[in-house]
């Protein structure tokens, strides 16, 4: 151990293998295929970033023209203010004029771009106020219950489901699956059926990826994706090829146990993904990715390292879509949220995000697909505008940050909430946001951009016909 | 009632090459893939054909729906099922005038045609010579006529029965392990045993005038019971006595019964080791004598009496670690046996480089090495495996502050409390100054200062108490199903305002002063994980001016906390209603049970467990010991391995996989070199992700209705990881080989900067004796690693690989080396081997 590790009162969830990818019961109707592409398909992948725990959206996207009114409820000595001199100011076109500023930890690396430049050129977009809803709801409707809320509101493990699966009304994890995953159903046969899996996960099983044929395949970010001792050059008779073979029959054959057969399912995805993705993830990538990423060794420009490798080698895996997940945890911030001191807390976060964003949108760049990738941030939940003490705890509605060369960034998604505690947009009174925007809308819009058709939408999102606005303008 | 005729013993066998090249058509293999729900439905089933339509309609797993529909057939066939080429499904068969059609893809058309036959003829189908691979037989006026392997060519013939109504049967009437002929006449049944043509067992049961007989093992006891069909309801008679003691409704008049002929009999090596997968960190050869010389309810109390594993005790020390500079406080190398003294300085660093304080005190390091040493040796197994289970439930995790003692006294003090009280244990966590740290119950602050500035109470444990320790999210039966409103909606056992009642009750503890140290009683006191926390209550408890508990009145599940009240009675009163609320039972049985024994326990099962939750027998609610004898004891944990039971058993989480591979194979282990690849695996031991532990406790596997908990753990990446580990472990390491056949270690070598340790050593001595013979030991492995249950094509797959692993005359340590380690590595990563069932 290098140093030190001293953990203060903080509460980090290291959602390394989180909830997981789950089956389907059958309670959404049967998902057909997609009907073939009439043209060609073209290249398109969308990077979903999970921050896990329920990331304070509040204090990544700061009103500055209004400053007044998030001072006086997070003020300098409530112990999670962020200066007002210290952020990163952006305009929204679409805002009136009104300015905002982003939490001056989104810092960057290696020359690459920060996300203030980002917003600026047009790249990036905030979709404000998103969170999961059954349908449009009011604050009125919330107290009086009389339009269903989703399940376990502030619960961390439900909300986690929900965000990935957009199913928010489910008491067991029974037949859950996620909306990324019944994406990849609907766009299924735009890859070969010899490709290796569409959907990728680099932070273990979980339900975003998993749909209905569609089945996440977990990938690490380095190291072996093979067998310890194989040799792939080996002949008939000698002892390697024997024992490989030996051990794709035992992969291969029935058993009486459930038990055993579920065992065999991800083990022969392994064998079979293995020599195709092994050399993949093993390799350094080009120029394109070892310049924006150097030096760069966060957990999450690890896993966005590994998916521009594996975005670099879409033709030899033949891919004409890709779906990713990759995640960071701790942003659970009960206490210790720590806005002052940069490389702890919430600050630590942001300034990983803010680097590897910055890297994968460079790379991107110099790969020439920044507007084929599409990538999102996702999180259990906001957090509560109204501070405990030490940090914050669960919400409901946050922002989100949705980052390509596709995206018509540069402004506001939504409706930015009302900051007053116990205001027309306070479930009660600690500031927890109902949103405006639905999830169902938010990931509509992009599946949308992917090529899922606009009568396929509702299938994938089935709350998707409550609302008035089924996609929102950030894709154009 | 005269007794069936005798006939002469015309016995024919086919000639070795016949039998040959049917086996070897057997091994080239017809290998299922790897989920097909439905093949595996055909290994063990009833059903029934309807003549009239001419379907088939089979359940697979005795819950009397049918997994299979399928129409096959025409008028005038007899319906059977087979497995004609022993590759483990059963196939729908239908026999037309001499012809068996065989349609083994269940799509309803024929792709196999054996002739065997005439028409008249009465068809079965079973192994007959045990070899694995159903034969056909023909019943022809009191001559059975077998056809091993299922060729077309009668390989056996024997004379039994030959009255005019006769019903033929094949089956183990007497549970020696052959099938015996029967005769059904009119509802008394004669059997053959020694199929010598005289009838040496009789039964009744029956003689309806349209009733069908059947005899099949229906209960798993080895031992063929009788079941008549009568009118669409099946009649059992599991004592043979005509006595029915078991019946189901599959099928209406008019239908055909089909039945899986095949009992698979469990022996007591395998029922021994399902005890000790179960209750221990894997089967040993010791640990299997001991359990088939005490008997299952004597090893499980010998197991509950045990004296209990004692973890090293460990110092106090500050959470921050002292440098060389600004802190002095003990020297070394004393650090690691002495107590705290103020006046003894250390600077935590050894002088010679590596910083063993910082590996050993400030990292899990030497807890997590000793609990796997334990988990390998210490006699105290259920016990241990226990406190392993609640620290998955009610988990703490050194993810957030390193520290080694305090997870060392809180994995103790379940250790302690195993087969103890539930609400006793609750109450010891919530107090827990480790867990306060953990989930912010430590330092919460209900003052009046507090309420007054509007700032509600940390929520953290108050939530996870509820949701993870105790109650979970919905109400529950005591079967652990979920219950539904009138709406047919489940039920949320607590809200957000009940989290914040239960917070407000649980303010105002904080850590106890080291008073060695100087400290006095105080709120926000220095961290201090080895004492329980205290209230800080102000004038009412003389610590001050202050009272940081909430007075205010609450109201928590129904029960009306007056104003006023005082932080031990509120914590102890809270923590009484959790434990004692309805859904503790089956929330906390039901994952007790999923922990030790299976993944997908029967509601009866979680609600014959909840009742001694409920009540020991001597009206205690939440024994703990109770509760553990009831879930190993009880019957479906210990039925004999039986196919009917397809969803039995659960994955090795990769504790238990390590653990029982090296206890399995007797390899010793100071847990050092195992440590790093269970981090790899996804369980660091003492380093959860979440208080939600290593996998969620929920988790679905893919595409189907199972719950897998472990499974969240276990997909391609990790996949590699499991078996890499096995061939780094088996593979490579130093071998000292000492003079010729001494015993071959082989394994990691001891680290020379951990005091005591010993390395991981694999002894491959015993594997020598049978490596020049692949196949008796690839039996050998099988009998060690899978108690005789592998499958014949996975053996003839290993044998292949082993035999391909060339061995000179006479063959050289080596070479044999390389074959054990062959066998034992296909095994050890084998599917069958990461499942307990």
């Amino acid at each position: 151990m290098s140093g030190p590790m001293i953990f203060t009162r903080r509460r980090f969830l290291q959602q390394t293998a989180a909830l997981g990818a789950l089956s389907m019961a059958g309670s959404l109707e049967q998902l057909g295929l997609a009907s073939a592409a009439a043209q060609a398909p073209g290249y398109k992948a969308l990077v979903c970033v999970f921050l896990f725990g329920g990331n304070d959206s509040n204090s990544m996207v700061i009103p500055v023209t209004n400053y007044a009114q998030y001072d006086a409820v997070r003020p300098a000595a409530s112990n999670v203010n962020v200066p007002l001199a210290t952020l990163q100011q952006i305009t929204p076109a679409n805002g009136g004029g009104a300015v905002f500023g982003l939490n001056p930890a989104f810092t960057t690396a290696n020359g690459n771009p920060s996300l203030q430049g980002l917003f600026g050129a047009g790249k990036l977009a905030v979709v404000v106020n998103a969170g999961s809803l059954t349908q449009p709801m009011t604050k009125a409707e919330y107290r009086s219950s009389t339009v269903p809320k989703p399940a376990n509101l502030f619960s961390h493990s439900d909300q986690q489901q929900q965000g990935m699966s957009s199913i928010l009304l489910a008491s067991t994890l029974t037949g859950i699956n996620g909306w990324g995953g019944r994406l990849g159903d609907k766009v299924a046969s735009m890859n070969p059926a010899t490709a290796t899996p569409m959907s990728m996960s680099f932070s273990g099983t979980q339900t975003f990826g998993t749909g209905v044929q569609v089945r996440t395949l977990a990938l690490p970010t380095g190291g072996n994706f093979g067998f310890t001792g194989d040799n792939l050059a080996a002949l008939p008779g000698s002892v390697q090829y024997e024992r490989a073979a030996a051990r794709a029959a035992l992969l291969a054959a029935g058993d009486s146990s459930a038990m055993v057969g579920a065992s065999q399912v991800n083990a022969v995805v392994a064998q079979n993904a293995s020599s195709k993705i092994n050399p993949v993830l093993t390799g350094a990538g080009s120029a394109a990715i070892t310049g924006p990423f150097a030096g760069l060794n966060s957990s999450l420009a690890n896993q966005l390292r590994a998916v521009a490798k594996v975005i670099e080698a879409r033709s030899t895996l033949q891919h004409n879509r890709q779906i990713f997940f990759v995640s960071i945890g701790g942003f659970d911030t009960h206490s210790g949220q720590g806005t002052t001191n940069v490389g702890a807390g919430l600050p630590a976060l942001y300034q990983q995000i803010g680097q590897a964003l910055g890297a994968f949108y460079r790379s991107t760049e110099l790969m020439g697909v920044a507007s084929n990738v599409t990538t999102f941030t996702l999180s259990d939940f906001n957090r509560t505008f109204k501070p405990n003490g030490a940090g914050t705890d669960h919400a409901w509605g946050g922002h989100q940050f949705v980052m390509g060369g596709g995206v018509v960034g540069g402004n506001f998604y939504g409706q930015f909430p009302d900051l007053t505690l116990g205001g027309a947009s306070d479930t009660d009174s600690a500031g927890r946001w109902i949103p405006t925007t639905a999830l169902d809308q938010y990931g509509a819009t992009l599946g949308r951009w992917f090529g899922v058709p606009d009568v396929d939408l509702p299938q994938v999102f089935p709350n998707l016909s409550k609302f008035p606005a089924p996609y929102l303008a950030f894709m154009g | 009632m005269s007794q069936p005729s005798v006939q002469a013993d015309r016995r024919t066998t086919a000639s070795p090459i016949a039998r040959a090249f049917a086996l070897a058509v057997l091994a080239l293999g017809c290998a299922t893939s790897a989920v097909d729900a439905l093949a595996q439905s055909l290994q063990a089933a009833v059903g029934v054909y309807r003549p009239g339509i001419s379907r088939f309609f089979v359940d697979g797993n005795y819950d009397l729906v049918a997994d299979l529909s399928v129409a096959f057939g025409q008028s005038g066939d007899v319906a059977l099922l087979g497995d004609i080429r022993g590759d483990g499904a059963r196939h729908p068969v239908v026999f037309r005038n001499g012809q068996w059609l065989v349609d083994r893809n269940r799509d309803g058309t024929s792709d196999l045609t054996v002739t065997f036959g005439a028409a008249g003829d009465k068809p079965l189908i079973a192994d007959f010579d045990k070899d694995g691979i159903d034969d056909l037989v023909l019943y022809r006026n009191g001559v059975w006529y077998i056809s091993s392997g299922g060729t077309g060519t009668a390989t056996y013939a024997y004379g039994f029965g030959g009255g005019p109504t006769d019903v033929p049967l094949l089956a183990d009437i007497d549970g020696d392990g052959m099938l015996d002929l029967i005769i059904y006449r009119a509802g008394v049944w004669f059997a053959s045993t020694r199929r010598d043509g005289v009838a040496d067992r009789v039964f009744a049961f029956g003689g309806g005038p349209n009733d069908i007989p059947m005899a099949f093992d229906y209960n798993g006891d080895g031992i063929a019971d009788l079941v008549i069909f009568r009118d669409g309801v099946w009649y059992v008679s599991t004592a043979r006595n005509g006595v029915v003691n078991a019946s189901f409704q599959l099928g209406i008049a008019g239908d055909k019964p089909l039945y899986f002929g095949k009992g698979v009999a469990s022996t007591p090596r395998l029922d021994a080791a399902r005890l000790l997968y179960q209750g221990t960190f894997g089967p040993t050869e010791a640990e299997i004598t001991r359990v088939q010389t005490l008997g299952v309810a004597g090893w499980v109390d010998a197991q509950l009496a045990a004296p209990k594993s004692t973890f090293t005790a460990m110092p106090w020390w500050p959470t921050g670690r002292p440098s060389t500079s600004t802190n002095p406080l003990c020297t070394f190398p004393n650090y690691l046996t002495s107590s705290y003294s103020p006046t003894a300085p250390c600077n935590c660093s050894d002088g010679t480089g590596f910083n063993r304080c910082q590996r050993d005190v400030y990292t899990n390091y030497r807890v997590q090495n000793e609990f796997l040493t334990k988990a390998l040796t210490a006699p105290d197994q259920l016990r241990l495996r226990t406190a392993w289970a609640l620290s998955q439930i009610i988990v703490t995790s050194n993810m957030q502050d390193p520290l080694a003692y305090p997870m060392r006294d809180y994995f103790q003090m379940l250790t302690d409390n195993a087969f103890g009280n539930f609400q006793e244990l609750l109450l010891r966590v919530t107090a827990s100054p480790w867990m306060g740290n953990y989930l912010d119950m430590v330092n919460n602050n209900g003052s009046p200062a507090q309420l007054a500035a509007g700032r509600l109470p940390n929520e953290n444990y108050a939530r996870e108490l509820l949701q993870l320790f105790s109650i979970g999210l919905w109400e529950l039966r005591d079967d652990g199903t979920q219950l539904l409103d009138a709406q047919g909606k489940p039920i949320p056992t607590y809200d957000q305002d009940e989290i914040m009642e239960l917070a407000r009750a649980l303010t105002g503890w904080t850590y106890y002063p080291l008073t060695n140290l100087g400290q006095t009683v105080r709120w926000n006191a220095p961290v201090n994980y080895l004492v329980n926390m205290i209230p800080i209550e102000g004038p009412l408890n003389g610590t001050g001016t202050v009272n940081y508990h909430d007075v205010t009145a609450k109201s928590l599940m129904g029960y009306n906390f007056p104003a006023g009240g005082r932080a031990e009675t509120e914590i102890n009163m809270a923590v009484a209603l959790v434990a004692q609320h309805p859904n503790t039972a089956p929330f906390m049985s039901k994952q007790l049970i999923q922990q030790l024994v299976t993944s997908n326990p029967t509601p009866a099962y979680v609600q014959r467990v909840s009742a001694v939750w409920n009540n020991n027998g001597s009206g205690i609610r939440g024994d703990l010991k109770a509760v553990v004898k009831a879930i190993l004891t009880d019957a479906e944990a210990r039925a004999p391995r039986n196919p009917v039971r397809t969803k039995f058993g659960k994955l090795k989480e990769p504790v238990l996989y390590v653990t029982s591979l090296l206890r399995q194979l007797g390899i010793s282990s100071d847990g050092v070199a195992l440590r790093t690849p269970l981090s790899n695996m996804a369980q660091n031991v003492f380093n959860s992700p979440t208080v939600f532990n290593y996998y969620n406790a929920e988790y679905v596997v893919p595409g189907t209705n199972l719950s897998g908990p472990a499974f969240e753990i276990f997909d391609a990446t990790l996949y590699f990881q499991r078996v890499n580990w096995a061939y780094n472990l088996l593979y490579s390491g130093t071998c000292d080989t000492g003079a010729p056949w001494s015993p071959v270690l082989c394994g990691p070598a001891p680290d020379t900067t951990v005091s005591g340790s010993t390395g991981t050593k694999i002894d491959w001595t015993i594997a020598k004796a049978y490596a020049d013979n692949p196949t008796a030991l690839v039996s050998y492995v099988d009998n060690v690693l899978l108690f005789g249950t592998m499958p014949v094509g996975m053996r003839n797959s290993i044998v292949k690989a082993v035999t391909a692993v060339t061995v000179s005359t006479p063959s050289t340590q080596q070479q044999r080396l390389d074959r054990a380690r062959m066998a034992v590595y296909l095994t050890a990563i084998s599917p069958k081997f990461q499942v307990e069932f």
